[in-house]
């Protein structure tokens, strides 16, 4: 059995991973393209599938021509594109495992690009585990990908622009939303940042019409409020809103209750990092992309010689963006493995790289528009759930602090925090911020629990069906000495 | 399968229909029912990121007990159960 070896190996097929793979290939290398998605688009791109597609498609020609652009560039005997494969190990940095569901198996690129999305980022609050609190991605999916409005009246509640898209998009399919809460009380404060949102081209067009949709439907908007508590038996029945105040925290004398069957929630996204982190690539914080960045150059390569990271994956910065990262990291792996760009590349290159840089300054400009001070952590209660696969609770966590367990690996090995099947996708962020809180000496870094393979779940069969080549195991140090 | 696309599958004994191409949790969503789940101290869950990420959705589908609801698509004659984390396996 020998491993499969190509020119690049890119990882996840939305906006970035498509159109890395579509440039790679126009330069001629030979390219997998595996997603654990069944269908090619990620979850800008996402493709609506069932037959009874209730909702009226919101997908606006542009996007649906820019789709099919996407999809020509991988339709080329150069790309392999490999759906509903789960990347579960990076060995070394040129081969990883992948499993489709049947076996494991590997493969060996010269470069890879990681484009491995991003995911929705919600603090915890009281009540945020009853069915019916979905996330903003979460919504987006229901309306989009299957045409299904979630339980009405909703309550859409967070913070950040994806959180104003999937408050549209409801009213656009005429779900009944009972009020949209921003934390940040200065959305409507474009003119202040304009300078920098005018580089936004058809961003900026578009925030315009979400924004429209919303001031036309008349739907109560509260800016400077959050929901501080979700109520409800078996599932969400109503929320309770209350202002936000100078400091940050929330003014529970002037809270009121809204009914809802369906609260839709987000504090922006944060990048999936799990692949990074088991190539230990090196990270820098942005509070206002998502919190864990990726470094990387202007060729989109990370600290590690030959990973290229690109898209929400790395930092987040919505579609625009990670479509253009997508393309400079496809040539630029493409050209790490040993293929020369010809001059119509190298320009395409330029072109995309003045695109970064004015998308760019539109991120910083609608970061402002979003930015607060909100002390999310505020809303935590003894009862409320930090980790939901184990449910372990705030008051469980803090009587493991008076008994002196206080680190992040302490606390993990005595409440099993982070050791369900999200892999710590849901909790260890707030672990990371809830220990370094109170924690004595804020400059030394956190020992956070180490990222191991599987990066996902996988199933042992997968593992069992893996045909290798036999292990170069090392002299077994328990066998009786040689005598020579 | 009808004409329509119409297939009909269980959720703890209940029937309920589905179109194809539906992933297992719309289906649910769209018939009413949002909590799918026990978590381990018994708590109701459902689904939550809807892309595959927080496993807040799984269900057992024809006996296996570690399927996420908006990652399967329906078929017709599925048995989709309540998944009790606190139950011995």
């Amino acid at each position: 059995m020998t491993i499969e070896e190509v020119d690049v190996t890119i990882i996840g097929a939305g906006a970035a991973g498509l159109s890395a793979a579509g440039e790679a290939a126009r330069m001629g290398a030979r390219v997998v393209l595996v997603d654990d998605n069944q269908h090619p688009g990620g979850q800008y791109f996402r493709q609506p599938s069932p037959q009874n597609y209730k909702c009226k498609s919101l997908v606006s020609e542009k996007d649906r021509h820019r789709f099919v652009q996407l999809l020509k560039g991988i339709d080329t005997p150069l790309v392999r594109y490999c759906p509903g494969t789960t990347v579960w190990d990076i060995h070394d940095q040129f081969t990883i495992g992948l499993a489709d569901g049947e076996r494991s198996r590997r493969i060996r690129s010269a470069a890879i690009v990681i484009s491995a999305g991003a995911r929705d980022h919600v603090y915890p609050f009281p009540g945020w585990t009853l069915p019916g609190v979905i996330t903003a991605g979460g919504s987006q999916n229901l309306i989009k990908g299957m045409g299904i409005a979630p339980a009405a009246p909703v309550v859409v509640a967070g913070n950040g622009p994806l959180l104003l898209v999937a408050a549209a998009n409801l009213v656009s399919v005429g779900v009944e939303v009972a009020a949209v809460v921003e934390a940040s009380n200065r959305p409507w404060n474009i003119v202040r940042h304009a300078a920098k949102l005018i580089h936004g081209g058809s961003n900026l067009g578009l925030a315009i019409k979400y924004l429209k949709i919303l001031y036309k439907s008349k739907i109560p908007f509260l800016r400077g409020y959050g929901v501080i508590a979700a109520y409800g038996s078996e599932c969400l029945s109503a929320v309770d809103v209350a202002p936000i105040i100078r400091n940050g925290k929330f003014e529970r004398s002037q809270a009121r209750r809204i009914t809802a069957k369906t609260m839709v929630t987000g504090m922006g996204l944060t990048p999936s990092l799990e692949l990074p982190r088991l190539l230990g690539l090196k990270e820098t914080s942005m509070p206002l992309r998502g919190g864990p960045n990726i470094i990387t150059n202007e060729k989109m390569m990370s600290s590690v010689f030959g990973v290229f990271v690109a898209g929400d994956g790395s930092s987040i910065g919505g579609v625009e963006l990670s479509l253009v990262e997508g393309r400079i990291a496809g040539i630029n792996a493409a050209i790490h493995a040993g293929i020369g760009a010809s001059e119509s590349m190298q320009l395409s290159l330029t072109r995309d790289l003045s695109a970064h840089r004015r998308l760019c300054k539109f991120r910083s400009g609608l970061e402002r528009v979003f930015m607060n001070n909100v002390d999310w952590y505020d809303l935590l209660t003894p009862e409320t759930i930090i980790c939901r696969c184990e449910d372990v609770t705030w008051g469980k966590l803090h009587k493991c602090k008076e008994k002196g367990l206080i680190t992040p690996l302490q606390l993990k090995a005595a409440t099993r925090i982070g050791m369900g099947r999200c892999q710590g996708r849901n909790c260890l962020g707030t672990l990371a911020a809830l220990t370094s809180h109170e924690g004595d000496d804020p400059t030394k870094e956190q020992e956070m629990p180490r990222t191991r393979p599987p990066a996902r779940p996988i199933l042992l069969s997968e593992l069992l069906h893996e045909q290798l080549p036999p292990p170069e195991l090392p002299d077994d140090p328990h066998l009786p000495r040689q005598q020579d | 399968m009808n004409a329509n696309g119409q297939l009909n599958f269980r959720f703890d004994g209940q029937e309920i229909i589905g179109y194809a191409g539906e992933s297992i949790a719309a289906a649910l969503i769209a018939s009413g029912i949002s909590a799918t789940r026990l978590s381990a101290t018994g708590m109701p869950r459902g689904y939550f990121c809807g892309m595959g990420v927080c496993w807040e959705c799984v269900v057992r589908i024809n006996g296996i007990n570690t399927v996420r609801a908006c990652r399967q698509v329906v078929e017709d004659g599925m048995i989709v159960e309540t998944v009790n984390a606190a139950e011995k396996l």
